[in-house]
């Protein structure tokens, strides 16, 4: 035999073998077999769009499809990419952290279907090693700016020093490392949005998007990631580090988390309670056929004492009309299992809409027709 | 003649896609014109896009992996076609294979979880410590992600692909040349340095195939290359690549004008210098095989 085969025979060998005992033992950990899903008519809901709601969608889908045999595929392609291929009809759901804009939505005007379903929380995560585990930083949105703008540098700045007069003689005089989201996302338009709104005019309207050019770049100083994950793992790995992640990237990867002024003046931890508090002032549109663009403003750096002011929902988009009757009945039963039952199984991270957007979800289901 | 309609689709593919994403690139090259080329701001939300960083990253990052693949893949072909004889030499040459075959992904996870440190801590700390008046040393390595760290990462993916370019022009020169070099006296060394320059012009395409292929380079480049809009001497300052601006813009590149056209541009480009990479590469090896052998 060759010697090049025997390398690599031995090193497929040596792989295979390693993965058949994770296997193995995963298996077993998980109780050996579990019964078979009841099977149903076998129709498959194709669904795409942002990457946000994908872990959501998972469990959701597995759910379902035991529940109902119904399956349900979700590609995490990005909000732009779930528009378009929704629009394409390559797909028969798409999901936007975005609601269609202004634009779109009066082109399509009665003929597609949105549900502001899902909402999370963007949160500011640090890396300082000098400062103790059981400690919290407390920045507002001028700080945030001056940072993401360039204007602060270091961390024992003046300015962040009187936000946290029980941290100042622990902040380093290091430079901060400013870490970003370099692909489009909808996490950026959330930030920058708060940056706008709160900072008083220290962060300017033209760079609130999803995509933006951070001045912060010019110094040096900034660091692009792609996606949550890049981001969170840069902030790990780079002490004296600021960036900016979804809420459940930070949980699972026990990052530290700061405090956030709200439009009260108090500075908020990210929790359930605190998000739920935020969408209290939420203006939800009253029929999945209206346009929702201005729904964000109404959350971010919304007024209210306990309110968490960095949170944004996501959409589900839908024909109102679908050629397979199959299909048309089998997003009516998901939409009215999610009114139901789905909001049970909402993963940390996220968390569930007010009342109103479960009736949002019923209409829509009685609206879809075939 | 039942084959010709499968040999010629593959060129059709080709021309069809050259075709389509130079329509799809002359909308942004009528609205910006030349100042895509000349600004490195890139900001869809309002309409201002720049190409200028990405572009001269994915240059100096291309030429940097290339200068980190021949200081290893020539000793590594001098290596294996002169010194290591019988099991050695199976050994390392299916090695080196394997590495060809490891998908990049791998590289880049690798790359950004402990290359960047590593190099952050024991090459660009020091280096900036030392000589930091030579501009190209002159920032303060911020992250490690950097120009530097992505034509490192690059520089060792494309390494098999170059050695393996570089044994097969080395094994084509013909055996007489090496046995007169023998015949006359020459040592070993000198064997080598005199084979060595016969092949040079086969090394420099070697060479130039890697450039090409480093400059499309996406995996390892985004996740290396640290994603600034930033354009510096420096080459501890993150900065951006094509390929790296490309994967990361193109998914909601769909929801603001022109950004889509702009993306296409940049592809057009790319294109366009390895396709003249490859094609200038080519050239030279096709006349130095008819040269070199008798």
């Amino acid at each position: 035999m060759k010697i090049s085969t025997v390398v690599v025979i031995v090193i497929v060998a040596v792989i295979a073998f390693a993965l058949a005992y994770y296997a193995y033992a995963y298996y077993m950990r998980q109780g050996g077999a579990s019964e078979l899903p009841a099977s149903n008519k076998g129709v498959i809901l194709q669904g795409a769009g942002a990457s946000f709601v994908y872990p959501q969608i998972v469990e959701w889908a597995s759910r379902f499809q035991n529940r109902y045999g119904i399956q349900i595929n979700y590609q995490s392609v990005g909000s732009g990419a779930g528009q378009s291929m929704f629009f394409q009809k390559v797909v028969d759901f798409a999901c936007s952290d975005p609601p269609l804009s202004k634009e779109t939505w009066s082109k399509y005007n009665g003929s597609v279907l949105q549900i502001p379903w899902l909402f999370g929380a963007v949160v500011i995560v640090y890396n300082i090693p000098e400062l103790p585990n059981n400690t919290v930083l407390k920045l507002d949105a001028v700080a945030i700016a001056r940072i993401y703008r360039g204007d602060i540098v270091y961390w024992d700045d003046e300015y962040i020093k009187n936000l946290n007069p029980d941290l100042a003689s622990m902040l380093p005089h290091k430079e901060i490392i400013v870490v970003y989201r370099s692909d489009s996302s909808g996490t950026t338009q959330l930030f920058t949005t708060f940056l706008y709104k709160a900072s008083g005019g220290v962060w300017p309207r033209e760079l609130v998007g999803k995509s933006i050019s951070w001045p912060v770049e010019a110094s040096g100083r900034g660091v692009g990631g792609k996606g949550n994950e890049g981001v969170t793992q840069i902030v790990i790995q780079t002490p004296y580090s600021i960036g900016y992640v979804e809420w459940s990237y930070a949980i699972k990867n026990n990052l530290s988390i700061a405090a956030i002024k709200n439009a009260a003046d108090n500075f908020i931890l990210p929790s359930k309670e605190s998000l739920q508090a935020a969408l209290e002032n939420a203006e939800i549109p009253a029929s999945p056929l209206d346009d929702f663009s201005g729904i964000l403003d109404s959350i971010i750096y919304a007024p209210g004492k306990d309110g968490y002011p960095i949170a944004g929902p996501t959409h589900i988009i839908l024909w109102r009309e679908y050629e397979d009757p199959n299909k048309a009945e089998a997003i009516k039963l998901f939409l009215r299992w999610i009114a139901e039952e789905g909001y049970d199984y909402v993963l940390e991270g996220y968390v569930a809409p007010p009342e109103s957007v479960r009736e949002l979800l019923i209409e829509a289901a009685d609206l879809v027709v075939s | 003649m039942s084959l010709l309609p499968f040999s010629l689709s593959l060129l059709a593919i080709l021309i069809i896609s050259i075709i389509v994403i130079m329509q799809r690139s002359l909308e942004a090259l009528q609205v910006f014109g030349y100042r895509l080329f000349i600004s490195s701001t890139w900001n869809p939300e309002i309409g201002v896009y720049g190409l200028l960083a990405p572009l001269v990253g994915s240059i100096v990052t291309s030429l940097l992996a290339v200068f980190f693949a021949l200081v290893f893949s020539l000793p590594l072909t001098i290596t294996i076609t002169e010194h290591l004889r019988g099991i050695s030499k199976k050994i390392v040459t299916s090695i080196v294979e394997l590495m060809g075959g490891i998908p990049t992904i791998v590289y880049a996870v690798w790359a950004s979880q402990y290359l960047v440190p590593f190099l952050k801590t024991f090459i660009m700390e020091p280096l900036h410590r030392m000589f930091s008046f030579i501009p190209l040393f002159s920032c303060r390595p911020a992250t490690g992600f950097s120009v530097l760290s992505a034509g490192f990462a690059i520089g060792i993916s494309i390494i098999p692909y170059v050695t393996a370019l570089m044994i097969e022009a080395y094994h084509s020169i013909p055996i007489a040349y090496k046995e007169a070099c023998y015949g006359i006296g020459a040592t070993r060394y000198e064997t080598i340095r005199i084979m060595l320059s016969l092949s040079r012009p086969a090394i420099l395409a070697a060479l130039i195939l890697g450039l090409a292929r480093s400059l499309g380079e996406t995996t390892i480049a985004v996740a290396t290359v640290g994603n600034s809009m930033y354009l510096s001497a420096c080459l501890f300052a993150p900065s951006y690549t094509v390929p790296a601006l490309i994967a990361s813009q193109f998914a909601n590149a769909h929801l603001y004008a022109h950004a889509e056209s702009v993306l296409y541009t940049s592809i057009l480009v790319v294109m366009l210098i390895s396709v003249m990479l490859s094609f200038y590469a080519s050239t030279i090896l096709i006349r130095w095989r008819s040269r070199i052998v008798v």
